[in-house]
């Protein structure tokens, strides 16, 4: 064979996917709920979405990589290898969800939204009982607002819809379909998530809260979001809340992408609180370019299992990555989360801060990456993991991985792993504190760089959130 | 497994080993101990791996201390077959990996080193190697520390009259009884060509001490896998490691504490100088396990980057299974800070010397803890290892 008919054979594969799957009539298809992965399921969701040609190659692509990928041989192999992937639904239509009543949710998932003083509307939608949270009203003045500034906000599948070249442009170009199992698995089913774009030189007030704009297809398990932030623009993004969201889903796997263009700011702060019987594994990661900054701040509170290494390509001189994350693992929770840092060009600088509590027989890992190339002279890193240990059946891992080349270049590394002092309870028993209060105020101390990155109303839950799981604590 | 008084067991063991190693495959590339060096550097056409008996291979330097006996393995498996058979193996097992196996199996001289209870040796004992003879060079020693006994080793891999590639395959197995006290000086000049590679365990035995450094100089590959285990409550173990390397030289030190028992402390220290395109890899890990509380652990990997073409991978790990601990460690990787240099250099210090002097401060710490006599023989090494930078 000809070199050239073998490499046009190459570019066929995965062609003819439509001939292969494409004979089911999707919403028929789609409408009795089908379980488990495959083609005709992908070929199905994207008909139905009335998805452009490009994307459908793209999600079957994917798919095939998925299968192809072995599963991950670190982490929690035993949580991973028993993920059975044909029992999972992968697309529901909104109007096909089985609404849950109020009366099958957990109970302590109800006595959290009471505690936390969440409003009755938006306890319902948390707890997947409706699948709209009405904040119309609030959402609409400050949809008003961001359309004047010509920024765009809104759900990906209309992005998708409404500003096709954008999205095609930038659309799995920080994170490649086979960059993982789990990102090739999202990008074959992804639904839902946010896209954003700001225009140039446009600071975004307010932050921006998928809160806002709330309903069931944001909070997916195969969300997909894109932030692209042109040159000189400034926006801050919430993905979720403090207050615990129940699902009955055991697989949530997102991907996020931010795109930051020379001189524009992202921050993008997350507080991740599943319920306990989520397995959370999700793909986050961002390009800087020229004196560009992003800065991720990552909470991981809830879940039975969370793989999270938010991730910042420096890829443009001068650029600046900061990632701040807290983990709390309870007990039979797994907290594997960290952060990963690439300096590609010169002067680039970044910081890592995390911090990690493990209680009774919970395990938080801290997983870590940071690469300096060689031609990234000028450069600083700068690591610093904290953990604490509460109770004598928790576990704390820290695996830190520094790849520096060049000798202009400044990394350092710090981590320290204790448990609460005796001395410190001592001392604010002496001043009339009970002994649970002084172990909740030690806690709260220890999380605090993390707690003043948030917004006001936020740093409030999540303090209110690590008192209720402190409760019964042991030091 | 019946106790043969003759011997044999050893026989029969080395040929399991040869049989392991024949069968294994080679070490994965995808777990961390292989993941920047390349399993083939060691890869040994089996033609050439000889276990052909070599006395001397391992030559004690200067009188043998008094009190303390240096026994050939293969003889004292026969005939003190109490004091081996229990120990070899059991702190680096043969099946340990590919590499450990291959030594069990083909050694080609072992030593078995003993202080009885309570004997301090009043000076050290030096054992040196140099490589010549053939390209497969295989050694072992078994060092037994009974309680009270206080030791100190040297065990030193110089250059030797072969030109060209060698190989040379090393294992070091340290038992610290009850309240012994063991320093072990690993001192590595090797020729240019030599590639190494080096496995050492440490047993130590409640209220133990146990003190190690690794100088890492010459050769051109060299892959170190040094660990302790702190098995008895009260034992203390301090570990330091210096590495000096330039032109294409390739350093790769793993390095495992795990801390078995209640009381326990370990303290690490790892300073690497990197010239030209020389690479340091530093791979460790502290382990506390669940039943191990009230330890403290403290680990450091400092790089220091003499030039841009220079490249250092640290992985230092921690794995807490004890919340009654107190642990940190830290890495770093930058050049010499300019304002030393400046501040040496505005004294009228030429700045060669001026980079010497940071150097030389840089790693010295960690010869501060042995005998003067050893310390001198470790300076005379870096100096002369400067010397060639």
């Amino acid at each position: 064979m000809a070199p050239d008919d073998a490499q046009a054979q190459v570019s066929r594969i995965g062609d003819d996917y439509a001939e292969r799957y494409g004979f089911h009539d999707p919403s028929e298809y789609l409408k009795n709920a089908p379980v488990g992965i495959s083609h005709a399921l992908v070929e199905s969701m994207t008909r139905v979405k009335g998805e452009p040609e490009w994307m459908r190659e793209l999600r079957h692509k994917a798919l095939d990589t998925f299968l192809a990928k072995p599963m991950p041989t670190w982490g929690n192999t035993g949580l991973l290898n028993a993920i059975d992937f044909d029992k999972i639904h992968y697309y529901v239509r909104p109007q096909d969800r089985e609404g849950r009543t109020w009366e099958e949710v957990p109970d302590d998932i109800k006595k959290t939204f009471d505690r936390l003083g969440i409003p009755e509307a938006e306890r319902k939608f948390l707890a997947g009982v409706s699948a709209q949270y009405e904040s119309e009203v609030v959402y609409h003045s400050i949809k008003e607002e961001l359309t004047k500034q010509g920024v765009i906000f809104m759900g990906m599948d209309q992005g998708l819809k409404e500003h096709e070249d954008i999205v095609r442009k930038y659309f799995g170009t920080v994170i490649p379909v086979a960059d993982n199992k789990f990102s090739a698995l999202n990008s074959a089913v992804w639904s839902g998530g946010s896209f954003i774009y700001v225009p140039k030189n446009t600071d975004v007030g307010i932050p921006l809260q998928a809160y806002f704009r709330i309903n069931a297809e944001n909070m997916g398990q195969f969300e997909r979001t894109l932030i692209i932030a042109d040159e000189g623009s400034r926006v801050h993004y919430i993905e979720g809340c403090t207050a615990p969201i129940y699902s009955s889903d055991s697989l949530h796997s997102a991907v996020v992408e931010l795109i930051a263009m020379p001189g524009a700011h992202i921050r993008y702060t997350t507080i991740q609180n599943w319920s306990h019987n989520v397995l959370n594994l999700v793909t986050k990661r961002a390009i800087a370019h020229e004196n560009a900054v992003v800065e991720w701040v990552d909470g991981n509170i809830g879940s039975k299992f969370t793989m999270k290494y938010p991730c910042v390509y420096l890829k443009g001189e001068g650029a600046r990555g900061e990632i701040l994350s807290i983990a709390f693992a309870g007990d039979g929770q797994h907290q594997d989360a960290g952060a990963k840092m690439y300096h590609l060009a010169p002067n680039t600088s970044s910081r890592i801060t995390s911090k990690s509590i493990s209680k009774d027989g919970g395990r938080a890992t801290y997983r870590g990456m940071v690469r300096v190339q060689p031609n990234a002279t000028g450069s600083k890193v700068s690591v610093e993991c904290d953990a604490l240990l509460l109770g004598t059946a928790a576990r704390s891992d820290t695996y830190p991985t520094m790849e520096v080349s060049g000798e202009a270049v400044k990394v350092e590394h710090e981590a320290r792993i204790s448990k609460i002092s005796e001395e410190q309870v001592f001392y604010l028993q002496s001043r009339g504190l009970s002994a649970d209060e002084a172990r909740l105020l030690i806690v709260n101390g220890f999380i605090e760089p993390f707690t003043k990155a948030l917004p006001m109303e936020f740093a409030v839950e999540l303090n209110r959130l690590i008192e209720l799981e402190m409760e019964g604590g042991v030091g | 497994m019946s106790v043969a008084a003759d011997g044999s067991w050893l026989e029969d063991l080395r040929q399991l080993a040869w049989e392991w190693y024949h069968d294994a495959p080679e070490p994965s590339r995808s777990v961390h101990l292989w993941r920047y060096t390349d399993p083939a550097i060691f890869r040994i056409p089996e033609q050439i791996i000889d276990a052909t008996p070599r006395p001397g291979l391992i030559a004690p330097e200067g009188p043998i201390p008094t009190g303390i006996e240096v026994l050939d393995l293969v003889e004292a498996a026969m005939s003190r077959p109490e004091l081996v058979r229990d120990r070899l193996g059991a702190a680096v097992r043969p099946v340990a990996g590919k590499l450990e196996a291959l030594n069990f199996a083909r050694f080609q001289h072992g030593l078995v080193v003993h202080a009885p209870a309570g004997v301090v040796a009043a000076t050290p004992l030096t054992l040196v190697s140099k490589l010549g003879g053939p390209r497969f060079n295989a050694s072992r020693i078994l060092v037994i520390a009974d309680e009270d006994s206080d030791l100190t080793i040297v065990r030193s891999y110089g250059a030797g009259d072969r030109k060209g590639e060698i190989q040379a395959n090393g294992v070091i197995e340290v038992f610290a009884g009850a309240r012994a006290h063991v320093r072990l000086i690993v001192i590595q000049d090797l020729q240019p060509e030599a590639r190494l590679h080096l496995a050492q365990r440490t047993v130590a035995d409640r209220d133990a001490r146990v003190e190690t450094i690794v100088a890492s100089l010459g050769g051109a590959v060299m892959k170190a896998d040094i660990g302790t285990v702190l098995a008895g409550k009260g034992a203390e173990s301090e570990s330091w490691g210096v590495v000096v390397g330039d032109g294409a030289q390739h350093f790769d030190h793993h390095t495992v504490h795990t801390h078995t028992a209640g009381h326990t402390r370990s303290r690490f220290n790892y300073k690497t100088v990197l010239k030209g395109h020389a690479r340091s890899v530093y791979t460790g890990s502290i382990r506390i396990e669940k039943d191990a509380a009230n330890c403290e652990a403290y680990q450091e990997n400092r790089n220091l980057m003499l030039e841009e073409t220079a490249h250092a991978d640290s992985i230092p790990e921690l794995e807490i299974l004890n919340n009654e601990v107190q642990c940190t460690h830290g890495a770093t990787m930058g050049p010499i800070e300019p304002e030393y240099l400046f501040y040496l250099e505005s004294r009228g210090i030429p700045h060669d010397d001026a980079v010497r002097l940071f150097v030389d401060g840089f790693v010295t710490p960690a010869f501060n803890r042995v005998p003067p006599a050893v310390e001198a023989s470790l300076r005379g090494h870096l100096a002369g290892r400067m010397e060639r930078l």
